[in-house]
């Protein structure tokens, strides 16, 4: 009977394939296209060889493969990583504050990270003389610091400690650190750029070890939020008919925000403020595939990486030698793209 | 055997006495039902059996304080649909259905197969595989009742909590769903305790009644007992009626002779 009449997490399954296939084409293109074009064979051929037992030959020469595996590998590793958290964390907040134009940066982790980004530019040690770089610390910390603030903030307030009473205070707590970076930045123009870039968000400088740096906070913050999807399906009836199915909603709230925070900041503490994967993504996989966040997850972390690698190739590329901030292009594709998906849904805003 | 048990239960917010020392005891299989006029505690009053706000007093479902009951283990006694429930917009009938099972599942386990065979038997029993796909928020009334229901029956807790449930339904739809609720209390030995408007419709379907009146209950009994023109006057107009029709009482507000 069951196989006839199956879960609807099932149907989920074609849609995490149909991303899974984009991703895999996501990163093959992205591994091709370049200033240095490489060609497929040799990818293939010298990811192969990488494996035991298995001996190629790729046609790679030596500056290929260090073009390879250490320029673009480590940046699209990076670039899916990344992807993958902006879209599980916007999912997260989305689901948890029952609010589609909830992103990771709604609570303050974003205009804390910048803060602490500028502080670090502007007034932190030179990085040469440190035995880790200063500036992903301090955004890090900036960016739960944030949410650290909004959360006691929201929970002083009397009347209730509400999804919305939690939103209001992330609102204030954002701009109040924003106010204070931008009064930095502005006392600090000699950094303006160095600054204004950071904000942008690029992938540019991405190596094998920020990969490290991120994988450990990003792979903890995905597992909750992939097995939290369940109980963000719960809270979309709200907090007492949740509590009524047996779910505390403040604890629920609390845990995936948290890792999802965590998770946002590392990535943040890397990258810089790469914007609009973490509204965009989940968003249009609610658009696309129903409004169960047991799908939505899973598919808005595959869907996020690939997102965020076609990104950074326009991005690399369009202007080449130069480069265009990555959150410029999230904007320009993904905005465009979105008015489509939301013109063409089954309606599913919210 | 007794399966709610409220014992002085008081309800304030703020200054406000919502619920005033309210003892009650709801027998395991029956019916339920609080009467009374707008602004009475009936919901406040509901709502503790829910571990909602309650400021005093014991409440006690199968001899579980469900004050002091981890939630889980709560939602395994207590179901409830509360007067305007939330159906997500997007939400299929079947995921909706499912979230019935959350306590039957580890906090952050994913559906078994038990479960969607439950849930797959409740959509059954009301007629409602035809809509598992469907978007729940795109139903009629009568219909977001009936998945309502379905999601009351997958969550197996054998004591209903309904408060108004069918406040926003026209007559014939409003008896569909509470002969449902009977059916359904029957089938699946469920006991109901409701907050109800509809004094006629409360005189046929529950077995007993209590009548509330600024936070106090005045009075529990059958129906028969309860619903008299005296102690209906005493808390609302002394225009009601009481008439009966086959055997049941039928309350009716009479228009005031001097007005017509």
């Amino acid at each position: 009977m069951s196989a006839a009449r199956p879960s609807s997490s099932r149907l989920g399954w074609w849609w995490g394939l149909g991303a899974v296939v984009l991703l895999l084409a996501a990163v093959l293109v992205s591994l091709v296209i370049g200033a240095f074009a490489l060609p497929v064979t040799g990818i293939v051929g010298s990811t192969l060889n990488r494996l035991p037992l298995i001996d190629v030959d790729h046609g790679l020469d030596e500056r290929g493969e260090a073009i390879l595996w250490q320029v673009r590998m480590p940046r699209i590793v990076l670039g899916v990583i990344v992807g993958a958290m902006l879209s599980a964390a916007g999912a997260a907040y989305q689901g948890v504050f029952r609010n589609p134009l909830a992103d990771p940066y709604l609570l303050g982790a974003g205009a804390g990270a910048g803060l602490g980004a500028t502080l670090a530019i502007a007034y932190g040690p030179d990085a040469a003389g440190w035995i880790v770089d200063p500036l992903p610390l301090a955004a890090f910390v900036g960016g739960i610091v944030g949410v650290v603030l909004a959360y006691l903030l929201g929970y002083s307030v009397r009347s209730g400690r509400t999804a919305v009473t939690l939103i209001l205070a992330g609102v204030a707590v954002a701009a109040f650190l924003t106010a204070a970076q931008t009064f930095l930045q502005q006392r600090n123009s000699d950094t303006l750029r160095e600054v204004y870039g950071w904000i942008l968000g690029s992938l540019a400088t991405a190596s094998w070890g920020d990969v490290r740096l991120v994988l450990p906070y990003v792979v903890l913050a995905l597992v909750v939020v992939v097995l939290g999807r369940r109980l963000m399906d719960v809270l979309a009836v709200g907090d007492v008919e949740a509590s009524s199915l047996g779910v505390q909603p403040g604890r629920v709230r609390l845990v995936l925000v948290a890792f999802a925070t965590l998770g946002t900041a590392a990535v943040v503490a890397v990258t810089g403020l790469i914007g609009f994967v973490g509204i965009i993504v989940p968003h249009t996989v609610r658009l696309l595939t129903g409004a169960s966040y047991r799908i939505i997850v899973p598919v808005s972390i595959i869907l996020g990486g690939a997102f965020l690698v076609i990104a950074d190739v326009i991005a690399r590329t369009v202007q080449s030698p130069f480069e265009v901030p990555i959150g410029v292009v999230t904007a320009f594709v993904g905005a465009p793209f979105f008015a489509v998906v939301l013109r063409t849904s089954r309606g599913v805003v919210s | 055997m007794t399966t709610v048990t409220m014992d002085r239960v008081s309800v304030t917010y703020g200054s406000n006495r919502a619920v005033s020392d309210v003892t009650l005891h709801v027998a395991e299989g029956e019916w339920f039902a609080l009467l009374g006029p707008n602004g009475a505690g009936k919901s406040s009053l509901l709502r503790t059996l829910v571990a909602g706000p309650r400021t005093s007093g014991t409440v006690l479902v199968d001899g579980m304080d469900v004050h002091d009951s981890p939630v889980r283990q709560r939602a395994h006694a207590v179901a409830y649909v509360p007067q305007r429930p939330t159906f997500p917009k997007g939400m299929s009938v079947f995921d909706f259905v499912l979230l019935g099972r959350t306590p039957h599942m580890g906090a952050l386990a994913a559906e078994s197969r038990d479960d969607v065979e439950v849930v797959w038997a409740s959509l059954e029993s009301l007629d409602l595989t035809d809509f598992a796909q469907r978007d729940v928020s795109s139903l009629s009334g009568g219909e977001t009742q009936r998945v309502s229901m379905a999601r009351v029956i997958a969550q197996q807790a054998p004591v209903l909590v309904l408060d108004e449930a069918t406040a926003a339904l026209d007559v014939a739809r409003q008896h569909q769903v509470l002969e449902l609720i009977d059916v359904v209390r029957h089938t699946e030995k469920i006991t109901v305790v409701s907050a109800m408007h509809d004094l006629t419709a409360a005189a046929q379907f529950c077995d007993r009644v209590g009548l509330m009146y600024e936070g106090q209950l005045l009075g529990m009994g059958a129906p028969k007992e309860i619903m008299t023109e005296e102690l209906l006057h005493s808390i609302f107009e002394p225009t009601i009626r009481v008439i009966e029709v086959e055997g049941s009482q039928v309350i009716v507000s009479m228009r005031d002779k001097e007005l017509r």
